[in-house]
């Protein structure tokens, strides 16, 4: 027997062993889809009800439960093949009705907390939500009898629940801060809480909602972002900053090797928040630092203090390389106005005002040394742009010149040949 | 002018420039109120040749590849020593080339100087209009810019709705499916060497037809004009005043290209959105808006290849309109055309109003 009948024959028996396996696989699903699959007498007998209770069927359709293989047994209890209703929801089917707010976590944690069957679905999908949930503020709330607390469904939706990646479920990112609001911004609703409920309208005048809502960024931060979502809390004073650094990293890494750093914890203020607020982050400016009215600063240091002076030369290098750019390019906007293309306006412009940024985020540094450093490097880059500048505007001041003379030559030379023509016209009468 | 006696005396022992000289003495141009006019066309031969020369400066800088060509114009207009001028008057140039083109078109068929034994003069003239057109749109996409990357998009797209051969046609302009480096070259390459050599040979048809059949007196002048025939030697009276014309047009390019130079704009990114409101060459835009208005379906046909084959009809008729007007031919006052010549200006002027000021 040579290679190649071997070779034929292995396939041949490869063959049969796939044929097996599919015929076995087909069996196999079909009677695990069958399960879900079978006509509900649930749905059959609620669709035909007045609502509320045909509700339920009709948000169903929408939902990402809404699958061949669960049923509404997987929540409700009951007998899905009971002809009679009061077979299909007796208490002997194990039928519970309308589940109560302590019994839905742990509800929903019978398929979401089981990495076997939800790999059915998704292999991806995480499992560890009602953990999570156990060490919120919600959970240890609800654990101690308190059912206002939010549950699953307070976030989810009931029937209707979509993917958080579906622009029309409430745990979408744009539409998250509106679903903790509802609690969270209902000032009766969280009586008894002693905690504030301006978050929700504090929250949308920040920049991290201007983000996300004029600019349509959905990795802009919203509630869950820095409170977690199925282990929701409140960051502590000594997380805010790890909370911030999770995006602002640079930021986060500056301040923690500068002299505040200790400070602040010494102290027991909290890092970021000291300076930028929590829940309306407004956009930061360079008044901010410094030492007049506005300036973050003055808030803690007086005149004679170290800080006082650091933060006034901070400023001023940031203020001069700021006025430098700006000169810069209304010059060359002035000179692209009047036709004249700057092929250098790519690079020392977008360099000088990188290096502004790059300085405004050394401020966490408080080492004027670092920051003086990048502000040196910006303002030679804007200086040589500002030349361009002044270079371009030079030389539509030339070209006008230019025209001015090409035009009165053209004219003189025109001028000249009507008056030859003339001179000939009258030759030819005479 | 002893050397220059000499100089020409040269020239006389060795070529017989007596045919010449005497075609030169015996050429003459018909004056009357309407004479005006013959001063166009030379305006517009004066352009082409200030088109050829500029276009022969930038050939020495400009790169026809994707990701040279913007970059070699930002070349140009910054670092090349008046190039920025060279390049303004090249685009304004054409421009304004098209615009004297369709002026002496448009005058010529309203003194009806298609009329035998012109019709050929016309016929080629119509045809150098197309050529021209087709310098401008293949010129337009050359500095690559993102402007000049979808309007050609949108231009190309157009021939794709010819039945049958639409897409071999764009195919064919495009290199590809897309409007990519590929079409880039391809534009170069009928821009400098295929149209051209094409309008060169119509060109000399052209002026050699003009100067062998001499300029036409309109019909309704031409019984006036004969009864005291009133004429200007073309060298050198009727050259010297031209020569007014063209210095007036080097003038105003001047005055455009220093105060207006031509922008280049952002350079093409083909993965970039289409930006808003993108138009063709204003030479285009009457038919651009045209089509804008023809419905999707027309009687369960295409509306757009309708509109287009439409136009393509229309066009035939301009180009051959010496064999429709029977009563020019004859010398008669043909009014229906001259009728038809008005609403087709109304109409260019209109639409085109209406595609800058009035629409989206």
């Amino acid at each position: 027997m040579n290679l190649t009948d071997i070779l034929q024959r292995e396939d041949a028996t490869l063959k049969k062993i796939e044929f097996i396996i599919l015929v076995l696989s087909s069996f196999s699903i079909a009677a695990f889809a069958q399960q879900g699959g079978n006509k509900s007498t649930c749905i059959a007998c609620h669709q035909d009800q007045d609502p509320p209770l045909s509700t339920p069927v009709e948000q169903l359709k929408t939902s990402v439960h809404n699958n061949p293989k669960l049923s509404c047994v997987g929540c409700h209890g009951g007998d899905p093949t009971a002809e009679d209703a009061d077979v299909a929801m007796s208490k002997a089917k194990g039928f519970i009705g309308k589940p109560k707010p302590e019994q839905i976590p742990k509800l929903c944690s019978k398929c979401h907390s089981s990495a076997t069957f939800m790999r059915i679905f998704n292999p991806n999908v995480p499992v560890d939500q009602y953990q999570l949930y156990l060490t919120s503020q919600h959970g240890i709330l609800l654990k101690k009898g308190d059912k206002k607390v939010a549950t699953c469904i307070s976030c989810h939706g009931v029937h209707d629940i979509k993917k958080a990646d579906d622009p029309t479920s409430p745990v979408f990112p744009a539409n998250i801060a509106d679903r903790c609001g509802k609690c969270h911004a209902d000032a009766d609703y969280m009586q008894g809480y002693s905690i504030p409920t301006d978050q929700l309208s504090e929250y949308k005048k920040s920049v991290h909602a201007q983000t996300l809502y004029k600019k349509g960024d959905l990795s802009a931060p919203t509630c869950n972002d820095c409170h977690g979502n199925h282990g929701a809390m409140p960051p502590g004073l000594s997380s805010v900053a790890n909370v911030c650094g999770t995006c602002h990293l640079v930021q986060s890494e500056y301040f923690s090797t500068s002299p505040h750093k200790e400070a602040f914890d010494d102290m027991g203020i909290s890092e970021c928040e000291a300076c930028h607020g929590n829940h309306a982050i407004h956009r930061t400016s360079d008044q901010m630092i410094g030492i007049d009215e506005k300036a973050v600063c003055t808030q803690c240091h007086d005149e004679d203090s170290q800080g006082f002076k650091t933060a006034a030369i901070m400023r001023n290098g940031i203020d001069s390389l700021a006025t430098e750019i700006s000169m810069a390019e209304a010059m060359i906007n002035k000179a692209n106005q009047a036709g004249v293309e700057i092929q250098d306006k790519a690079l020392n412009l977008p360099n000088s005002k990188d290096a502004l940024i790059q300085s405004r985020v050394l401020i966490h540094t408080l080492s004027t040394e670092k920051v003086g450093e990048k502000i040196k490097q910006g303002l030679k880059a804007a200086t040589k742009a500002l030349e361009i500048g002044r270079q371009a505007l030079k030389e539509v001041g030339h070209r006008r010149n230019m025209l001015i003379i090409m035009v009165v030559l053209t004219l003189l030379v025109a001028g000249f040949l009507v008056l030859y023509i003339r001179f000939r016209e009258g030759n030819d009468a005479r | 002018m002893d050397k220059l006696k000499k100089l020409s005396n040269w020239f006389e022992e060795r070529i017989d420039l007596s045919g010449i000289r005497k075609f030169m003495d015996k050429k003459v141009v018909p004056v009357h109120k309407q004479h005006f006019w013959y001063g166009i066309g030379g305006i517009t031969l004066f352009l082409f040749v200030t088109q050829i020369i500029t276009g022969i400066l930038l050939l020495l800088y400009y790169r026809p590849a994707a990701d040279s060509a913007y970059e070699s114009v930002q070349f140009i207009m910054t670092s090349v020593r008046f190039g920025w001028l060279i390049r303004s008057i090249h685009s304004w140039g054409a421009n304004l080339m098209i615009f004297f083109l369709f002026v002496h078109m448009f005058s010529t068929f309203f003194m009806k100087a298609y009329r035998k034994p012109r019709e050929m003069t016309w016929i080629s003239g119509a045809f150098l209009l197309i050529l021209a057109l087709a310098f401008g749109f293949s010129g337009y996409l050359l500095p690559w810019n993102k402007l000049a990357f979808f309007a050609t998009k949108v231009g190309t797209e157009m021939a794709a709705v010819v039945p049958g051969v639409g897409n071999h046609i764009l195919m064919f302009l495009r290199g590809g499916e897309d409007v990519t480096g590929a079409t880039l070259t391809r534009f170069f390459g009928f821009h400098v060497a295929l149209l051209p050599i094409t309008t060169f040979f119509i060109l000399l048809i052209h002026l050699v037809l003009i100067q062998a059949q001499g300029m036409s007196v309109p019909p309704s002048l031409e019984k006036e004009y004969n009864k005291n025939p009133k004429t200007m030697k073309f060298f050198p009276d009727f050259i010297l005043r031209d020569a007014v014309g063209w210095l007036a047009v080097l003038g105003l390019l001047g005055v455009l290209a220093a105060l207006f130079p031509w922008g280049l704009g952002e350079k093409a990114d083909p993965f970039a959105s289409a930006p808003m409101g993108i138009k063709p060459e204003w030479y285009f835009v009457f038919l651009f808006q045209t089509l804008k208005y023809i419905p999707g379906r027309i009687l369960g046909l295409n509306g757009e290849a309708l509109g287009i084959f439409v136009i393509g009809l229309g066009i035939l008729f301009w180009v051959f309109v010496p064999f429709f007007d029977h009563r020019a031919q004859k010398n008669l006052p043909s009014k229906t055309f001259t009728v038809i010549g008005i609403v087709l200006v109304l109409y260019i002027l209109v639409m085109t109003t209406i595609s800058y000021f009035f629409s989206s």
